[in-house]
């Protein structure tokens, strides 16, 4: 991904960190629609994923101080963003709601990209249904992500075993309600 | 038997398949919703450490910044200014080679201004000034100030929240970018302005 040309994203996070501000532009601009690709499968709900990412922006730019160059930028930034949908599911579930509506996302990717991205979104959005919280999260860090497991034991703060375990069962779930692959 | 023992798992060829597929519709979703960008920059504008100010714009200049990443943070700013032009002032900026400027309604705006500094080396020019769609793109109407030394010409000034495109105009009919400026305007946009950001542009 790093090519000679590319700055860091350690060298944008030093900037921002100096108070340069348009590094944090840049910042937002590498990864707001990442951050909100995954809240809205993740939470499934449009206006609390756009929420969890506004509070995931702004909660790191605070804390910008405490992240470790060691780290991935994204990964920290995930981190932050895993807990603030946390917090919006645990809100939903407060409430009575369903996890995940994920109609909402299907609906909205038929606004914006017409039928394939319908049909991809609804594949997808409804064969995650009924995944709790847990195995969701872990599914889509992993396989929609293409994160690492110490990356995702890390930020999530669960064990690679038990991560592992998860997106083994996540997967069979996913398959399962997949449409066309659910025979190999 | 098939115990993963290193970092990743080991992956049967058709899981591997099936992720494959399942990341494609994943990320179908990627395109982000340029809306929802702007609504973060603006909250974060909102929500500036008290020091803020507009000091950034003086260390910018340090901020060396490649083209992509300078073309890439315009993209987004241009679709910012879009979206905070159309929530502010709606309003043609007339003789602006600029589309959707953000709005620089000074009766509305200016209390929300901050202070802003031009610099630019001119070696040989009599008069520098400094042309925007902040005033209307006269060329005279906002002279800059020689520094007494050297070719240096400054001018500080209040802007209104918001990006601006802006251009230097030296001895009243050579229009030059500003070599300092981290933004430049693409040729969408008329061709080769400078883009300044002023903190706070709030779209609410």
């Amino acid at each position: 991904m790093d090519s000679e040309d590319v700055v860091t994203d350690a060298e944008v996070v030093a900037q921002a960190r100096a108070g340069v501000e348009l590094a944090r532009v840049e910042l937002v601009r590498r990864y707001h629609a990442n951050c909100l690709r995954f809240a809205r499968h993740l939470v499934g709900d449009e206006a609390d994923a756009e929420d969890c990412v506004q509070e995931t922006f702004i909660r790191a730019f605070a804390a910008l101080s405490k992240y470790h160059e060691r780290d991935s930028f994204r990964a920290w930034l995930f981190q932050i963003l895993v807990h603030r949908c946390r917090t919006a599911a645990a809100r939903r579930t407060r409430h009575r709601e369903r996890f995940v509506n994920d109609g909402q996302v299907a609906d909205r990717a038929a606004v914006r990209g017409g039928e394939a991205h319908v049909d991809a979104q609804r594949h997808l959005a409804s064969a995650l249904e009924g995944l709790d919280p847990e195995h969701r999260e872990a599914f889509l860090l992993k396989v929609g992500e293409e994160m690492d497991y110490a990356e995702m034991a890390r930020l999530t703060g669960a064990g690679v075993p038990a991560l592992k375990m998860r997106v083994k069962r996540a997967r069979d779930h996913v398959r399962a309600h997949w449409p066309g692959a659910r025979h190999d | 038997m098939t115990e993963p023992r290193d970092d990743d798992e080991r992956r049967e060829p058709h899981d591997q398949q099936f992720d494959e597929q399942v990341r494609a519709a994943y990320r179908r979703a990627l395109e982000s919703d340029a809306g929802a960008e702007a609504r973060v920059l603006s909250r974060l504008a909102g929500t500036k450490r008290p020091s803020g100010g507009l000091h950034w714009w003086l260390s910018v200049q340090a901020f060396e910044l490649r083209p992509a990443l300078a073309l890439g943070a315009l993209a987004v700013l241009l679709v910012g200014a879009v979206w905070v032009g159309a929530r502010l002032a709606p309003r043609a900026s007339a003789p602006a080679p600029v589309a959707g400027a953000p709005g620089t309604d000074g009766a509305t705006n200016a209390a929300a201004g901050s202070p802003v500094t031009f610099v630019l080396r001119a070696p040989g020019a009599t008069r520098v000034s400094v042309a925007g769609d902040f005033n209307n793109w006269d060329a005279e109407a906002t002279p800059m100030k020689h520094s007494g030394t050297g070719d240096m010409w400054i001018l500080s000034m209040t802007l209104p929240r918001g990006v601006h495109r802006y251009s230097f105009v030296l001895d009243g009919s050579e229009w030059r970018p500003d070599p300092s400026a981290p933004l430049a305007a693409d040729e969408t946009f008329g061709g080769h302005n400078s883009v300044i950001v002023v903190n706070g542009a709030k779209g609410l």
